[in-house]
């Protein structure tokens, strides 16, 4: 019945230990934030179906909580990613200072064909927190320093701007799909065409 | 007043009550999550197993399957066997354990080897598999027709890296665990050995190729740190200054420090380097605070014939290379020890030392020397001091201020004869005062309450401040 190919973009979730990354993702998929009792480990990745300008897309979001001192290990998810989030804690400088290295290491390890194109996102969590450390102007001129990087001030807690940011990253993964043809697609849509309006021919017991 | 102050004991005693229950309420929830998790992960990998592999053999399948080759089956799935079944015992170890958490810390102890090699052995194998799967021609079919009878939303290949975010996700909840708990330390035990499991699982992962390099990697010992300094070389035998430093990517192992220039990237996770020079650690000699940069420190040798100024990128990274070399070059000193002080005396002559400080004679440099010399052994003593807790030595302004106060003062454990004139006599139970650290285990030491000053091997000597330490604690029980 889909006329139209199904998309799926992979989002990877970057940023320092306790940034709110899973709590994000909990939020945007589940709707949830829970202070009570705050389950330690998240999906290990969570989709979601939304629409970004009339197409039906799938975003796969893959957590990276518990992998922060573990560069090599964080490699096998990075590849093949559409769009990566980094997140950091406006009440936590520390978190902020890392946003470079995240970015670098997300570059190198990923080696995306257009390094200076991938789209990135930057989220700074939790403006429900006082007092903040980070202000609005300085992550903005770290973004335009970076190629115009879109900037989200978020709550996990408070489920602000979390919805908006999500369809932001959605966007552009898709713009970024759409502008390359991606090798490391796991659904590689012509085959997967082929295969579905001539399965008489694809197959290779008919012929 | 008494009635009051009973009141408030009651008050108090009825709160630390609910803290109490809060907190086992917290752990019960933390070793629920532990649990529930884990049974999750095995049904899962049960589900790869059953849903892909096994219908590379299912007869309904035959059709689509993309190939019969065993050996290409075995690389797309690595060891995931093992890790099932490894982890369907650990499941039921947890189980049976889940009501006391030293039992629970004790299960990730035992388990810990196991951790290792199963996870380095799986996480290694994972870009030869993916590999395998791009290459399969017409997988297509099966793959999904696979992914659809499952009804996993995502494809196998997404499912093949639960593994490796399984790995790092227990570190996470021992960590929680221990906010909670009054006796915790088997706990703690558990979050470094999985700590450790992951650093090494890690380590493993990454992929490093040196071109050019003339050394036996594997007889250099375990990588123990690597990363990017800016390094300046000075040489006596070469007085071109050398005002630029050259970026290098140093690997420190075991037995050699390897400097190298980075390569542009080639592919995805696998790094090229070419190779420079190396150092062997039974030769260089460390200086710890180099003026002016706290991001700096110094290895040299032949007496500082040679010396190599490294800046690191932070603070941080300078002080963990640092403590990391002096673990090294501590620990060649115990080997040391540890062959026999008498055999080591009979063979001693065979040592010979290759440098000596006292060549400098140029008085400027002879002050620096001794300035850096001091600071060093005022790190040494206070690392002897703090008998191996772990390296919290931070360095502040404190240790600065100590350099100036005499040496550290060490106790001879055996008779010593020089064999040269620059070096010394010492006798059993002397106490000497350390000036200067050489290279290559040569320490310049000075016998209190004599005018004797020379070289002698540091495998004779012992921190004193520690035997005495050690016997005024024991006075005061």
């Amino acid at each position: 019945m889909a006329s139209r190919k199904k998309v799926l973009l992979k989002v990877i979730i970057l940023g320092d230990s306790s940034v709110g990354k899973t709590s994000l993702m909990n939020q945007y998929v589940n709707r949830k934030f829970s202070n009570q009792y705050k389950a330690t480990i998240g999906a290990d990745f969570l989709t979601k179906e939304v629409t970004v300008d009339d197409r039906s897309v799938t975003m796969q979001i893959w957590d990276t909580a518990g992998q922060e001192r573990f560069q090599s290990l964080g490699v096998a998810f990075y590849r093949g990613a559409d769009c990566c989030v980094l997140v950091f804690d406006v009440t936590a400088p520390n978190t902020f200072k890392s946003l470079d290295s995240w970015r670098d290491e997300f570059l190198v390890q990923a080696s995306p064909r257009e390094p200076e194109n991938f789209p990135f996102v930057l989220l700074g969590n939790k403006v429900d927190l006082e007092p903040r450390s980070i202000s609005s102007k300085r992550a903005q001129q770290w973004c335009q320093s970076k190629n115009n990087i879109p900037y989200f001030e978020t709550s996990a807690k408070e489920a602000i701007n979390v919805e908006q940011a999500f369809l932001a990253i959605a966007k552009n993964a898709l713009a970024q799909q759409n502008s390359a043809v991606d090798l490391y697609n796991e659904f590689p849509d012509q085959i997967k065409l082929t295969n579905t309006q001539k399965p008489s021919n694809g197959g290779s017991s008919c012929c | 007043m008494l009635e009051q102050s009973h009141e408030m004991d009651l008050l108090n005693s009825e709160s630390s009550l609910i803290t109490q229950e809060n907190y086992r309420a917290k752990t019960c929830r933390i070793l629920g999550e532990l649990l529930d998790t884990e049974n999750i992960y095995v049904v899962e990998l049960h589900s790869i197993l059953t849903g892909y592999r096994d219908k590379f053999f299912a007869e309904e399948m035959q059709d689509i399957v993309p190939t019969h080759s065993t050996e290409v089956i075995n690389v797309i799935f690595g060891n995931l066997d093992e890790l099932y079944h490894f982890h369907s015992s650990f499941l039921k170890d947890l189980t049976e354990n889940i009501d006391c958490t030293g039992l629970v810390a004790s299960c990730f102890i035992r388990e810990k080897d196991n951790f290792y090699h199963l996870y380095s052995n799986y996480c290694q194998n994972l870009s030869a598999s993916e590999q395998v799967r791009e290459n399969l021609l017409d997988s297509y079919m099966f793959f999904e027709t696979c992914q659809k009878k499952l009804g996993h939303k995502l494809p196998l290949a997404a499912y093949l890296l639960k593994p490796v975010q399984r790995i790092t996700k227990y570190h996470l909840l021992l960590r929680d665990l221990l906010h909670f708990l009054d006796d915790s330390k088997s706990t703690q035990q558990a979050l470094e050995c999985m700590l450790v499991v992951l650093k090494l699982v890690n380590d493993s992962m990454h992929q490093i190729t040196i071109d050019g390099l003339n050394l036996d990697l594997p007889k250099q010992g375990q990588l123990l740190l690597h990363g990017e300094f800016s390094v300046w070389t000075e040489n006596k035998k070469d007085i071109r200054l050398r005002l630029k430093p050259a970026r290098r990517h140093v690997f420190l192992h075991q037995r050699a420090m390897i400097f190298c220039k980075s390569a542009p990237k080639t592919s995805h996770n696998k790094s090229v380097y070419q190779f420079k020079f190396h150092l062997r650690l039974s030769h260089i000699g460390l200086t710890e605070s180099v003026k002016g940069d706290a991001r700096k420190f110094e290895v040299w040798l032949r007496g500082r014939a040679e010396v190599y100024i490294l800046q690191a990128t932070d603070v941080e990274q300078k002080q963990t290379w640092v403590s990391k070399i002096k673990r090294v070059l501590l620990d060649q000193l115990e080997e040391l020890k540890d062959e026999k002080i008498k055999e080591y005396a009979q063979s001693h002559r065979c040592l010979r030392q290759t440098t000596s400080w006292d060549t400098t004679n140029n008085c400027g440099s002879h002050h620096t020397n001794s300035y850096r010399a001091l600071s060093c052994d005022s790190e040494m003593r206070n690392y002897y001091e703090s008998e191996f807790s772990d390296g919290s030595n931070s360095e502040d302004e404190d240790h600065l201020c100590h350099t100036s106060s005499p040496g550290g003062r060490y106790l001879a454990l055996a008779d010593y004869f020089a064999a040269g004139s620059s070096e010394v006599n010492m006798k059993e139970g002397d106490v000497v005062e350390l000036h200067k650290i050489g290279c290559a285990g040569w320490w310049y030491i000075k016998v209190c309450g004599t005018s004797f000053e020379g070289w002698a091997p540091a495998a004779y000597l012992q921190s004193y401040n520690r035997r005495s330490s050690e016997r005024s604690s024991r006075s005061q029980e």
